[in-house]
Formats: structure tokens, sequence, C-alpha cells
């Protein structure tokens, strides 16, 4: 037993010592060989975008490797440790928490800030208010006639709400009690799989409400609204005295006008100081990422040709971005 | 008599939960009532034999009876419960797993019931593994295996798998490996009891055959009677772990220890079996011209006597005559069970 | 034949107790369910609250303990040297090496020395002659076509990124189950440890491997080959044990009696003739990785499972099908070959000319050769061409350095789009919504409420009940703890919503499944026929299943439960096939000469006697069925554990993560522990071992 634990030991310093030196950083200014990588993630702007941003720090020299990933707080931690090295669409109301947790720590840094305006909310499209009157304020919810319209046999006389995928990290089941609404949250698998159900709904004018966020193509496809909840404020998501229910958090709605940045490693400046000036000069507007979304999901084109496409429309903004690399 | 290769003195083999500590407290010699009282199953129970140089011991018995495992204990596959083993004069159960891995690799050979053969190897590689372990060079132990595959009839099927064999040949294979380094003690655990019958009987006279050429030392088991008579110098009828008697077969049918022995016995064919000197009866007047000779068995004497009529004098190799053997005598020796 | 010898049952006719015959066993699965029926309508409310639902404040706070081990691991030093999370990485990092080595051979090449990828051209025809060595032409077409495949429907670059994972794995894993297993066959107190933890491992979702390794090693390509070899060995440390102690005595015999050394014991004696239950571990180890790959993907591991998860996410279905059935097909050639490879028993060879003894050698040679030639000729013959990536106005083109325009060829085909106007179609029909509604709201939801109403302490009575009836009172014991364990981990509710949806998918899969078997019994070319679909469905990746439900019905009970019906009613199929066609010709030619006729035949001789085998069939069917409501979790819709366990991973949490998985686990084991007990139980009575 002990001669086993001594083995153990051994292995384990063995493993310490000879493991490779990669982590380290070189002082000089060239850009360190070993890929950059991208995560990719479940919703079509983040996808192409990361082919986009992938192929802009190509052309400036990096090498690139992607990878998939849970979106939620094992990417940010894994950005942390370094196995990623930068997000390049942190959604302040969906990602903001585990983000901001890890900025803090000083292991991940908040690269730059891009000028898309973004808002994650409960949307409905615009029929819908002839069945609930009261909308977009969200006690339109409330009425009988409202919920029991958008009830399915699955949710017990609530009213049904197509959530995005859990990863997503949205409170709603939190919001729902804070807010007492009769409500039913059924998540979706993925993003694309709320836009299916969204477009037979639409077709025949069935009542639905679904996630939604801006920017998006939705608003260039479909004629509908946010639900506007209580408006988000400090103080929401953790103090329980915030709000209509002094008993409860996340009794409001997600911020307006969140952010959307840029993460990077905290080493990724010393390691590729060139693909990290390209990298924080890369900025993506809210028609940018609609764009996107749109070439994907409506034109049905596969990601590289979308990000092909794009590139090419974009070269002017493109080419002032790498060649800000020294 | 020769001498003893194998001692084997008060061997017990118990299973059960602690046998021991079992045995001690009762001072080494339990009954069977207590050993079953406590759950034990005796699968050796104080077994005493001798193997000598040259001869071939037959351990007999029905299944269950404990014969594999007392085999098993002579060659320290099992380790005895308690009891002493002496193999060349010196303590085997004392032996350290080297000295054992020794002696196995040059004094000992067994032979399997279900041939034991490695699947993966060739005839040849299964005849040269024995020297293989011993770390023989190839092209010594595959002449060694060549010839020993001559000895025993299977040249050109070297490079046969087992399972291209029939069960015949294949117990030829486990023949052949078993004698690869030329043991001095040579165990058969039922070696042609998974055979046919005629097959079995060819395999019996190979054996025959074998043993007249090598003259080793063999410790043989079987359930068979007929096949212990045949091979047998002597036999040990084993019950319930026990030795019942040792004898050689002559003697287990003319004094059989117990009715056990006795009820093994019984159906054996007795004139192929007893000699002449053990039915005749005193020299007396009246007998014919012919004569027999007192170690002649009945069956080749039978026809003799009987169209004789009258009694015959048996006739020893000095000319001297030693008895008289008449019809009844026959008659009573093979159908004493049936009066 | 030692007199340790197990003992034989005494006699056939000994009184056969009502709780362990045939009917006794269909009591002990309906009743107990009439019976809380019955109960609840009488006394209603009469179980205290307690008695429902442990209140929070006696559940032990287990996930909390796990979490700060956790953030110990993570960021505590010890011997203030290193902390276990860098110790778990710098291990990992071990096998970048190998990763490397593979993807140079499969895709990159290898730069340095200027040596290309192995060109598909040469793939096909090396694996081609690698089918043909190890069982004849057939398996050569085969293996070829395989691989064909994968170049022509344009999976090349993501399949070799797999099969570099999967040919990491597979040795790694089956090393690692090896080692554990020899270690648990030679020691006795290994093997009590080892066993127990194998079962629960075996029964953990696929899911609960992703965050351990997420936190210990990162997201990566060779974090989620790690989380697929964890998963895989299993299967392998279970038939290392099988097959070394399963080897006759008399061998083992005849090898001491050799006196071969412990060493040599092993090597030349106890191996070899362990090689067929070696080989069978091998098999499912390769099996298990292919299934786990695709999950993998979760935690960064590239290739088809990747692509499979995009085309999930964008609810491709005809392109994800085409990348799942590249999965099986991977998943059958590395199956096939391996299989051909354990089955060739070896056999002497006569005497042949040296062009007979080294055909294929030179046919490999001949393949090399015409590869490098062709790769003179045309590019075309190292990289498939494939243009689909490459987007330009003028169609499929890319302009040159010097300004030249050159169309690039495309070879590969695809059918994604047929099966997508099949699916398009089928979704317009009124229908479908029809049967949606109707098997909710008549048959998911009141089943729902009677199962999310059942009181912990009842189940644990009832389980107990049933595990008493069938065994006695220690196999009720451990199954009441399995309750126990569920009842004071707080999920309690969330795992009756589980088991809810799994016992209606079990009802179905074995309804159907032992049909199928009944019919695929009937004759031999039926069974061969059978077997082929079977395979096929079992090696899909299981999130295939889910695509075409969420575009048939709407996300909810309904898709989640049509997705999980399919994949666990292969083994309902493949029992029931055993058991029937295991039951000895002489039972059925008594039957026939006492005239029944062949329904007679079926259901009073062969049915009886095949039930042991489709009871293990049913403990089968119920854990893929788990598996199953744990990815349909993915396409969401349903409550349960699948919801919270995919949170855990989101949030990081791995105290709830493990926590939820054991009780994934706990509800795959009580089954099993009742199940598997009466119909070992059963097939001695009937003289079937």
């Amino acid at each position: 037993m002990k001669k086993l634990f001594l083995m153990l030991c051994a292995v384990a310093m063995l493993a310490v010592a000879c493991g490779d030196s990669s982590d380290s950083t070189s002082d000089s200014a060239a850009d360190s060989a070993d890929p950059i990588v991208i995560p990719i993630h479940n919703w079509t702007s983040q996808i192409v975008g990361a082919e986009i941003v992938g192929q802009i720090l190509q052309m400036s020299g990096a090498n690139v490797e992607y990878i998939t990933s849970d979106s939620g707080a094992p990417v940010y931690e894994a950005m942390c440790l370094g196995d990623v090295s930068l997000v390049h669409e942190v959604w302040e109301s969906s990602f903001g928490v585990p983000f901001e947790e890890n900025v803090a720590k000083g292991c991940v840094v908040d690269a730059a800030t891009h000028d898309t305006k973004t808002r994650e909310e409960w949307w409905y499209p615009a029929y819908l208010v002839d069945t609930c009157p009261g909308l977009p304020n969200w006690e339109a919810l409330l009425e009988e006639a409202c919920y029991s319209a958008l009830a399915t046999p699955d949710t017990d006389g609530n009213a049904r709400y197509l959530g995005g995928p859990v990863e997503w990290q949205k409170k709603d089941p939190e919001r729902i009690a804070a807010l007492n609404l009769p409500v039913t949250v059924v998540n979706a698998g993925s993003a694309d799989a709320i836009w299916a159900e969204l477009a037979a709904a639409y077709a025949s004018e069935e009542p639905i409400m679904n996630f939604n966020w801006t920017p998006n193509f939705i608003d260039a496809v479909y004629d509908g609204a946010f639900v506007e909840f209580p408006d988000y404020e400090d103080g929401c998501f953790d103090d329980p005295a915030w709000g209509t229910n002094p008993d409860s958090t996340y009794d409001c709605g997600n911020p307006k006008g969140a952010y959307l940045k840029i993460g990077t490693w905290e080493g990724f400046e010393a390691k590729w100081p060139n693909a990290y000036k390209v990298l924080t000069s890369i900025n993506f507007t809210n028609l940018d990422l609609a764009t996107m979304a749109a070439q994907g999901d409506i034109d049905g084109m596969s990601v590289a040709d979308n990000a092909a496409k794009w590139l090419a429309d974009n070269s002017d903004r493109v080419d002032a971005w790498v060649a800000t690399a020294g | 008599m020769s001498e003893a290769i194998i001692t084997c003195s008060n061997v017990w083999k118990l299973f059960g939960p602690d046998p021991q500590s079992f045995l001690d407290r009762h001072n080494g010699d339990p009954t069977p009532e207590a050993i079953k009282a406590e759950g034990y199953i005796p699968a050796v129970h104080s077994a005493t034999v001798d193997v000598h140089e040259g001869e071939i011991l037959v351990l007999m018995g029905l299944s269950g009876s404990g014969k594999s495992t007392l085999v098993r204990c002579l060659s320290r596959l099992i380790q005895p419960t308690a009891g002493m083993i002496t193999f060349d004069g010196k303590d085997l159960l004392s032996a350290s797993d080297k000295e054992m891995i020794e002696i196995r690799r040059h004094k000992m050979g067994m032979v399997f019931q279900h041939f034991a053969l490695f699947p993966h190897r060739t005839v040849l590689e299964n005849v040269a593994f024995p020297l293989e372990v011993q770390g023989v060079a190839r092209p010594d132990r595959t002449a060694k295996a060549r010839e020993i595959l001559d000895l025993v009839g299977l040249s050109g099927r070297d490079h046969y798998y087992p399972r291209e064999l029939s069960g015949g040949q294949q117990q030829r294979v486990g023949i052949g490996r078993s004698l690869a380094v030329e043991p001095d003690v040579w165990f058969l655990d039922e070696p042609f009891s998974a055979l046919d019958p005629l097959i079995r009987r060819e395999m019996q006279d190979e054996f025959i055959r074998l043993q007249a050429q090598l003259k080793k030392t063999i410790v043989f088991i079987t359930h068979d009677f007929d096949e212990a008579i045949r091979l047998a110098d002597r036999i040990a009828i084993m019950y319930e772990g026990q030795i019942v008697q040792i004898g050689t077969a002559e003697e287990l049918i003319t004094n059989p220890a117990t009715e056990y022995v006795e009820k093994f016995t019984r159906d054996v064919s007795r004139e192929k079996l007893l000699s002449v000197a053990s039915v005749m009866g005193a020299p007396t007047s009246g007998v014919g011209l012919s004569h027999v000779t007192p170690d002649s068995k009945l069956s080749d004497v039978a026809a003799q006597v009987l169209s004789d009529g009258g009694p015959v004098a048996v006739v020893d190799g000095t000319g001297e005559t030693v008895g008289s053997l008449t019809r009844d005598d026959i008659i009573n020796a093979l159908f004493k069970d049936s009066q | 034949m030692t007199a340790a010898a197990k003992a034989q049952p005494e006699s056939l006719e000994i009184e056969v107790p009502f709780w362990r015959s045939t009917r006794g066993l269909i009591a002990i699965a309906v009743g107990p369910f009439v019976a809380l029926q019955i109960l609840k309508r009488v006394i209603g409310d009469a179980f205290p609250d307690w008695a429902k639902l442990l209140p929070d404040s006696v559940v032990p706070n287990i996930s909390e303990k796990i979490n700060q081990f956790t953030d110990h691991l993570k960021e505590d030093q010890f011997l203030g040297l290193f902390n276990f999370r860098q110790l778990s990485r710098r291990i990992a990092g071990w096998l970048d090496w190998p990763l490397d080595f593979f993807d140079g051979i499969l895709r990159t090449g290898d730069g340095s020395f200027g040596i290309p990828a192995v060109p598909w051209v040469a793939f096909v025809g090396l694996t081609a002659i690698l089918g043909w060595y190890l069982k004849g032409w057939r398996l050569a077409a085969m293996a070829g076509g395989c691989v064909f495949y994968l170049a022509v429907f344009g999976m090349w670059d993501n399949a070799m990124l797999t099969l570099g994972a999967v040919l990491v794995a597979v040795p790694a894993a089956g090393l690692l189950g090896f080692g554990l297993g020899l270690l648990a066959a030679k020691q006795r107190w290994f093997e009590k440890i080892l066993v127990p933890y194998l079962n629960i491992l075996q029964a953990f979702p696929h899911f609960s491997y992703l965050l351990p390794v997420a936190v210990f090693v990162g997201l990566s390509h060779k974090a989620g080959v790690i989380a697929t070899i964890i998963f895989a060995f299993p299967p392998m440390a279970r038939l290392t044990i099988l097959g070394i102690r399963g080897i006759a005595p008399e061998i083992i015999e005849a090898g001491e009696m050799a006196g071969a050394t412990p060493f040599q014991m092993l090597w030349k004696v106890e191996l070899p003739a362990a090689r067929r239950a070696l080989m069978v571990g091998v098999n499912q180890v390769i099996m298990g990785c292919l299934g786990m790959v695709v999950i993998a993907s979760f935690i960064g591991t590239n290739g088809l499972g990747q692509e499979l998860r995009g085309a999930l996410n964008s609810l491709k279905i005809g392109e994800g099908l085409e990348i799942g059935i590249a999965v099986v097909v991977l998943a059958i050639l590395l199956d096939r070959l391996s299989q051909a490879w354990s089955d060739r028993e070896p056999e002497h060879r006569e005497e042949v000319s040296t062009g007979e003894r080294f055909k294929y050698v030179y046919a490999a040679a001949g393949v090399v050769v015409f590869s490098i030639i062709a790769g003179f000729v045309t590019d075309s013959s190292k990289i498939y061409p494939d243009a689909r990536p490459i987007l330009d106005e003028a169609g499929r083109t890319i302009t040159n350095a010097d300004g030249t325009i050159q169309k690039l060829d495309d070879w590969t085909v695809s059918f994604s789009g047929i099966t997508d106007s099949v699916i398009d179609w089928v979704k317009t029909q009124d229908a479908v919504d029809a049967f949606r509604d109707f098997v909710l709201v008549q048959i998911l939801l009141p089943m729902h409420d009677a199962f999310v109403a059942v009181p912990w302490i009842a189940g644990l009575v009832l389980i107990g009940g049933i595990g008493w009836a069938v065994k006695g009172p220690k196999l009720a014991a451990s199954a009441s703890a399995l309750v126990a364990v569920l009842a004071f981990s707080g999920w309690w509710f969330e795992a009756m919503e589980t088991t809810y949806l799994v016992f209606a998918a079990v009802v179905i899969c074995m309804t159907s499944g032992v049909l199928i078997g009944i019919w695929a019994s009937g004759s031999e070319r039926r069974v061969k026929l059978t077997q082929v679909v079977l395979d096929t469905f079992q090696t899909m990746p299981s999130f295939i299943y889910l695509l075409p439900v969420i575009m048939l019905f709407r996300i909810g009970p309904v898709a989640a439960l049509t997705a999980m019906v399919i994949y666990p009613t292969v083994p309902a199929v493949r029992y029931t096939m055993l058991g029937l066609r295991g039951v000895p010709e002489d039972k059925i030619e008594a039957a026939k000469t006492s005239g029944c006729t062949e329904r007679q035949v079926l259901w009073k001789v062969k049915m009886p006697l095949a039930l042991p085998e489709i009871l293990l069939g049913l403990n089968q069917t119920i854990l893929y069925t788990l598996f199953m409501v744990m990815i349909a979790a993915f396409i969401g819709g349903i409550n349960g554990l699948g919801r919270p366990l995919f949170l855990s991973i989101t949030n990081s949490d791995m105290g709830a993560g493990i926590v939820i998985g054991l009780c994934v686990a706990c509800l795959g084991l009580i089954p099993d522990r009742l199940i598997t007990s009466w119909a070992s139980d059963r097939k001695t009575q009937l003289g079937l071992d």
C-alpha cells in the first residue's frame, strides 16, 4: 500500500514536471504560432461571427482553432484557464454573471465592447394583441383570456412560453415566480427549434410567445414586439426588496441596451500581441449581427458561405481592422 | 518392492469456512459426523498412500470421491489442509513457489480429462510449451517436440490447431505435452473418460505401449473399473474422500475390504481377472493329462477345464503340481454372487 | 471436480412459490401500481407531507459538500506544489501526442518532414485489403465501401477527426478497463471495490461524464476524448474479469504443471485463453466510444459530433441524417473489422507458393504505389474534391493569386434535399397534430399526474415489497435503499417526472419489441434481416433520433417520447429473439408431438421458457430509455432530471451534476437489481443455465 502511494506520488510529480511549457509566454513581439482557440455556440450570429473573427485573425497571421462548447459557465472557466482564447459575443443578460466573475478573478480580460446594443426578452407576434389587448405590458398575461389562449395541453392551463436552451441561463422560472405569472416555461434545445415553431405558428396565426433577442433576423421577417416587464435596475437580480415583489429577486425584465463584449484569456495579449490589437478593433453593429443571422436563418446559407459573404461585403472595415496589426 | 517416490500420509483437504482451526480443534482427526455437522466438505479424508517407482497406481472412485483433489494435492496444485507429502524424499508441502516451479518443470507431468490444450497454439507449440517456459531455445524445443509427436503418433500434424483435431488426437497432444520434459512422475486425471468407448480402448492400448517403452511412475485416475484393471499395478479405491482399500485388482475382488468395494467389483468380468491360483483347490488325484499354470487367468483355461470334465492339474513353472482346478471351482468363482 | 462445485438444483419438480412464477411476476409488476391508485383514491391525502416529499431541512446538502471539495481540488495546493486540477490537466496533456499523431496520419500530414496525410484513395484501398485479409472479399467490399461513403458524402475531414479521436480513445479505454479488470480478477478485495463502482458508472447518464471532465481538464478536443475514455472503459473491465475467471481450471493447471512463472502464466496462458471475452470487451469499447464522441462535442470534441450538433441546432434534418449515417458507417467499419479479427480461429496453413503467401502484402503495396502515382496525376486522388465550403458569385469557383478564375470540382453527393422534403410534407399533415394531442391529453398527462403523486414512502415500501417477494429481505433492503437515495437527494419529484416518461416509453418499447422479436424469430432469414436493422439503429448516434421529432411534433412530452422509443426497442427485440431461439429443440418437439398448434407452441412453451431472457431485455430497455430521456432533455419541453442536469453543466455546478447523475443511476439500478435477480433464479428453476 505504501509502495503504491509512493508510486502515485512519483507519477504525480513527473506529470507536473514534464508538463509542456506552452502556457509560458514569450517576450518577443512576434505572435506565438500556437493556435488561438475560438468557441462555437448554438445561435447563428455567434457561429458565423466565430468564423469571421477566425478568418480576420488568420489574415493577421495567427493560427486559429475552433471548438464547440456550452455557452454558459464552462466556456468562461475554460477561458480563465486559457483553453479557450476568446469569446467574441458576451451577451450581458445571458452571460454577464460568469463573465464578470472571471474578469474579477483576473484570469479573463474585458477586451472590447461592440457597438451593438442588445436586448433579450420574451417576444410575441403582433396578431397576439387581439387576444391579449394589454400587450406589450406584461400584466396582459395575467388576464385569463390571454394566458388560456397561450395554453397547451401540457402546461396545465398556464400560458406556454417557449424559452431558449437551458444553457442560456435565463432566469425565467424565477421571474415567473416573482411576478406570479400563470406561465409555464418550455425550453427549446436550440434557437432554430424556436424559429421553426414560430414559423409554423405565425403561418396560421396561432398564439405563441417565445424568446427572442435583438439584433436578430426576426424583425426583418415577422411583425411583433418584446413584452415590457418592469425595467431592469441594479438590485433587481440580487436584492429581494427591489421591485414589485418585496420578497423576491428577478421581478423585472432583462436589461435593455445591454452590452455585447469581447472577452479574452488574460494571457492573450502577451502571447499574440498583434492578434490582440486586431481582435480588439473588431466591432460589430446591430446590423452586422442581424445580417449574419438573416443570411443563415432566412437565406439558408452555410456558415462558410455566410461568413465569406459578410467578409466580402464589409471588406473595407475588415481591412482596417487587420491593418491595426503592426 | 521398489522405493516410494511419493509418500502421502494423513493428507486432508477440507472445504469450508476455516478448515485449519476446525482440524486443530478435533486433534487432526474429526469424525465424518463432526465434519458434516459443522458444514465442512471433506474432499480428501486422511489419505495415506505411497507411489512406488515404476508402478502404475490407479486412483479409482466415483465422481466426488476426492480422487481428483488427491492427485492435485500430490502435485500441489491444491494445498492440502493437513498431512505430509514427500516427493523424492523432500517435503513437498514446504517447498517454496520457486521450488515448486522447478519440480514441475523437470519432474512432473500431467494429463487432463478435457485435454486442457492451449487453443491458440499449434500442436507443436502445445507440446513445446513446458520447454518454452523453461527457456529452452527454439530449435531445441522444436526438435524435442517433434520427437514426442512421433512417439504419440501425431507426426505430420505439427501445425494444426487443437480445434482441428479429433478428441483422441487432442489427448495424444495432451499426453505429448506432459511427456515433453521427461518427467519422473506422470499424473493422468481421467485422461480417456471424455472419449468414445472405441477410441478409449485404442488409447488405453496406446498408453500400455507407451508405458512399456517409458516405464514411468504413474498416478492414474479413473472412474472406470475395467480401465483400472487393464492398466493398474495397484488400485486405490476412494469413497467420500477416504482411501478405502489399496491392492491389486485380484486382491480387491477376492478380498474386498468393505461392502462398497465389493459392490464396485461385482460387475467386473472375473474370468479375465482371477488367476487359477486364486480359485484352485488342493492337488488331487484323478486329474487328466492336460494341465494349466497357476498364473493363467480363468478365461484362458475355462474351455479346457470345462471340456475335460474332471479336475485339471495346476502345474507351476518348475513342473511341480501345486493344485487342481475343477469345473465347480470355476463356476463358484465366477458366479459367487448369484448363489 | 472439487467438492465445492456448485450444487445442482435438487429436482425440477420442486414447488415454485407463486411470487416466482410467471403469473406471480405479472402480479408483481401490475399489482402494486393498481394498489397504489386505489390507495390514492381511497385515502386521498392521507399521507402526511413529509412522507410525500422530504422537506428541504432534512435533505442533506451533498451538492454543497461536493462543490466545496471540487473547489478545494481546483484551487488548493497540496504538498505546497500544485493543485489537483493542475495535475489532472497535465496528465490529460499526455493525450496530445497520440491525438496529434493520428491527426497527422489521417488529416494534416506532417509538415516538418513533408509527409502528407494518407490520401483517400489509399485509405479506401488499404481498408479493403484489411477486410480481405481478415475475412474475405465481402468484408473487403464493405470496409472499402464504408470509407468511400465518408469521402463521397463530403464527411472526410470530420470523419477523420472523429476516427482519430476514436483510435486514441479505444486503446486507452481498453487498456484502462483491462488493467483494472485484471487486477480485480486476481485480487478479490479489489473486485469487491471495483464491481459496484462499475455498476454505478454504467448506469450514469452520458451527460454526467461531461462536467467533471470540463472542470478538471477543461474544454478541448482532448477533454472530450477523456470523457469518452471514462465512459467506455467499464465493459472492458467487466469482460476482463469474466474472461480471466472463465478460463477452464484445467487450462490454468496445465500451465502450472508446465512450471510457468506467474508472468508466463498471465502472458502465455491466461490472456490467450481469455481472448474471446477480451475481444468482446474491445468491441463494446469501440461502440461505447462512438456513442460518446458525439455527446463529447459538448465539451469541445471536434469532428462528426460537432457537425451533427450543428445540424441539429439548425434543424437540418437531411444533413444531420447524413452525418449520423457517417457515424454509423465508422461504427460498422470498426465493429466488423474488429469482430472479424476476434472471430479468426487460428488454422494451420498448407504449404503455398510465395505469391499466394504474400498476396496481401503485394496488394497493399499495389495500393500504395497506385495512390502515389495518382497523386502526381491529380490532387483529387489525395483530397476528395469537395467545393461546398467555398462560395463565389459565379458558383463553385475560386480566384487564383494571378487573377484567373478556376472552377472547382465537387464530387460530393447528398440526399439531404430529398429527406427534407419528405419531412416537410409529413409535418403539414393534420393527423400529426391530432395524434400528438391525443397521446398527450389521453395518455401522458394522466400518467404524469399519477406518477408525480407517488409519495416517496410509498415508493420505498413498494419497491421493498417487490424485492422481498422476488428474493427476500436482502434484496428488499438494497432496492429500497436505492429508493431512499432518491428521496433524500431532494430530487424525488423530478425523479418521478422522469420515471413517468420512462415508464411510458418502456411500455411502448417492450410491446413493439417483443412483437417484432416474435415475428423475427420465425425464420433464419428474418433473423438476419432484423440483426442488420438492429445493428444500424443501435450504432446511430442517439442524437439522431431527436431530429425528426422536433420537426414533427411541437417541443414537448410527445416529441420527447417519440425520440425515446426507437433506440431502446433494440434490446427488447434482441433479447426476445435470443430467448425464443434459445428454447431447447427437444422442448419444442415435445410440444409438437403433443399436438400443439404453432400458436400453442409459442405461448405455452416458447414464451414461458424465453421469459427470463426477455426480462433481461426489459432491463436493458429501461437503461437505454433512461439514457434517452436524458438526451431528449436536449430538445427541451420535458421536466424531470434532464433539465437540471443540463443546467448543472452550464452552471459548472459539480455538486448538482453528480447528485442528479446518481439519481438517474438509482432509477436504472432499482429495476436492474430486481429483474436480474428474478431472471437468474428463474433460469435456474427452468434448468436453462
